[in-house]
């Protein structure tokens, strides 16, 4: 094989392999360190946004808005006001509304959030905004007395109980002082849901209903005990009272934008309620949490630059031990150009290896962090490298090392040949 | 510049052309040397006491220096007339160096020292691999891919004439080639560097200060005769 510069290159890297190997991990850890933030960074953005799906307004009794979109639609936390089922109707009767779905949380399913909807909410409410849920299984609840009871399950919540259609499940809720269990209502699995890619897979639906009859059946029971009855009347849909059926939050969805702003100021003035943007609440969120982003961005340049900054000095040290190479290779023809590139070139070459093996390294920890974060948030966090920051990152540290090389090249380029040639000793 | 495969005629211009050459050497000394010629194919021993500036008129020829003034031609071209990487190429291709320490690349094979002067050659690289086993075949060196430090002394001697005459150059420069070998092992190294020089069709211009070079040589000068010196002190004093 004829040799050409690359080969001088090459050689040069393996005759120096440890420094070549240290100072490549050293901006490896830079790139993978900064692709791996960046990565989850926009990933939790994007996933806390897509939650929101087509809603154009979240109306609670919450005092903060943001906490009311962080327990309404990502299932972090129970509300602690409600909103009263004639305020609910209020909302849903605006006419700029175009449709207004109520949504009762409270209890957690072996760590699953349930959360009571109403039948329309499956075919009004897009979760990414685009299509709306569909069924890996079974069906949605059942119509009439027969489906008050189903439950339909998030893909995460059904992979994480391992129930399936047609499986039954008891929520006990409450005890009294005396420690004994109320009532149990028993619950059957009618379907499964397709992953959204949204903090919904996490959840555990039932009917709105059931979670009236539930809470209705314990006030109705102590009412009962407190006027000294043993007995009281069981709660079905027919004869719950507008006063049994709380709502903790309502997504709510115009016929056209420009109205949103409006029947904002109609929930919050008249009545008295909380209007929440989600999306903006949301942005607003992520803002906050930005600025600490920025910091472990940064932190992650300024392994990158302290990188590219062991790529000079191992560089500028070898070129002590290569003057006579250099010298060498001047007296053979080669210009002091030709040997600032070849040092350029070995740093670019470093800053190569360094990215590739950081890339490596963050598809790896890219999607070990991303599942840790999908845990703790609650969220579904993809790990996937994206191709535009690869390139982007990728880019910036071969720049800066070659940058890097500028220095060792430049002493490459004034190496004195003759009296780097004298006879040793 | 001339083609590399050129046959010497008695026409072909001169290896080396030196005119009106003036430097600076050592402590304020300054050397003059009005002409110095050597024919296509020549092989002139230059002998003269160590500090006379014997390597600095190598380095001059080869270009590495600038003189104070005068002119230097290497096979019709003005060697210091070309700037920066033209001179550095023109070297490259038609003046090869052999040390005394043969500064062989580290790390490298006998083949690879070869091929890294043909980098910089005019012939085409299909047939840099065929041309440095050649060489290296002719000059007897065996072990053509083992790193060249791995290699006896003699051994590296004949990678570093092969290294020296792969881009067949006008002119081999060989400053005290043999200074450090043993008389048996110095008059070996002389018949590699003299005789790869005759089948490469280069001149060679020799510096020795060793007197029994002489007799292998045509044509011997010693610095002292051919130049001038003027300065401060006595150039053998001037170390």
């Amino acid at each position: 094989m004829p040799m050409t510069d690359m080969s001088l290159v090459t050689r040069s890297l393996r005759a120096h392999r440890l420094s070549t190997i240290v100072t490549a991990l050293m901006v490896a850890i830079g790139v993978a360190l900064l692709m791996v933030l960046l990565t989850v960074r926009d990933s939790a953005s994007r996933a806390f946004l897509r939650g929101t799906g087509n809603m154009h307004l979240l109306v609670s009794a919450q005092e903060s808005r943001l906490e009311s979109v962080l327990n309404s639609v990502f299932h972090s936390g129970i509300p602690q006001r409600v909103v009263t089922w004639d305020k609910f109707q209020a909302v849903a009767s605006l006419p700029p509304v175009d449709w207004a779905l109520a949504t009762v949380q409270g209890d957690n399913y072996r760590g699953y959030a349930t959360m009571g909807v109403q039948s329309p909410f499956f075919e009004k409410f897009l979760p990414d905004g685009a299509s709306p849920m569909t069924l890996a299984s079974g069906t949605f609840f059942r119509a009439g007395e027969a489906g008050v009871f189903d439950v339909v399950l998030g893909s995460s919540a059904a992979a994480g109980t391992g129930l399936k259609v047609g499986d039954t499940l008891t929520i006990t809720h409450g005890t009294d002082e005396k420690g004994h269990v109320h009532d149990e209502f028993k619950f059957t699995v009618s379907g499964v849901l397709s992953p959204t890619g949204t903090a919904h897979d996490r959840v555990v639906f039932v009917t709105a209903e059931s979670k009236w009859i539930v809470h209705a059946d314990e006030f109705r029971a102590q009412a009962a005990r407190a006027a000294g009855k043993s007995e009281h009347e069981e709660p079905t849909t027919a004869n719950l009272t507008p006063a049994e059926k709380p709502v903790t939050a309502i997504y709510v969805k115009m016929r056209a934008t420009p109205t949103i702003a409006q029947v904002a100021t109609i929930v919050r003035n008249e009545l008295g309620l909380t209007a929440a943007y989600p999306a903006s609440e949301i942005r607003r969120l992520l803002g906050i949490v930005g600025n600490a982003d920025v910091v472990l961005i940064g932190i992650a340049i300024i392994v990158m630059l302290s990188g590219a900054l062991s790529v000079m000095l191992a560089l500028y040290n070898s070129m002590e031990h290569r003057r006579r190479q250099l010298a060498v290779l001047r007296v053979l023809g080669a210009s002091q150009e030709r040997l600032l590139s070849l040092v350029l070139s070995e740093s670019a070459a470093i800053g190569l290896i360094g990215a590739a093996i950081g890339l490596v390294v963050a598809a790896i920890a890219g999607q070990v962090t991303a599942a840790f974060l999908s845990g703790a948030l609650g969220v579904p966090i993809s790990g996937a490298v994206d191709p535009v920051w690869a390139i982007i990152v990728v880019s910036g540290a071969v720049l800066l090392s070659a940058l890097a090389g500028l220095v060792p090249a430049i002493r490459a380029y004034r190496t004195p040949v003759i009296s780097s040639l004298r006879p040793i000793g | 510049m001339g083609n590399q495969h050129e046959r010497v005629t008695p026409d072909a211009p001169a290896a080396l052309s030196v005119r009106g050459l003036r430097f600076g050497y050592g402590r304020g000394w300054t050397v003059h040397l009005p002409t110095l010629e050597i024919a296509a194919g020549e092989q002139v021993l230059l002998t003269g006491g160590s500090g006379t500036g014997k390597s600095t008129l190598l380095h001059l020829i080869a270009g590495l220096i600038d003189p104070a003034e005068g002119r230097v031609e290497i096979a019709g071209q003005g060697v210091h007339a070309l700037a920066g990487a033209k001179r550095d190429l023109f070297r490259g291709q038609h003046v090869g160096m052999i040390f005394q320490t043969f500064h062989l690349l580290e790390g490298f094979s006998a083949r690879e020292n070869v091929l890294a002067a043909l980098m910089f050659s005019s012939i085409p690289p299909r047939e840099h691999d065929r041309r440095a086993a050649d060489l290296l075949a002719r000059l007897g060196v065996q072990r053509i891919d083992a790193a060249a430090g791995e290699l006896s002394v003699g051994q590296q001697q004949r990678v570093a004439v092969a290294r020296a005459v792969a881009c067949g150059p006008a002119l081999v420069l060989a400053d005290e080639p043999t200074a450090s070998l043993d008389p048996e092992n110095a008059a070996r190294a002389m018949d590699v560097i003299q005789s790869a020089c005759r089948d490469q069709n280069a001149a060679l211009l020799c510096t020795s200060h060793d007197p029994s070079m002489v007799a292998r040589f045509s044509r011997s000068l010693a610095l002292e005769s051919i130049a001038t010196f003027a300065g401060e002190s006595n150039p053998q004093e001037a170390r």
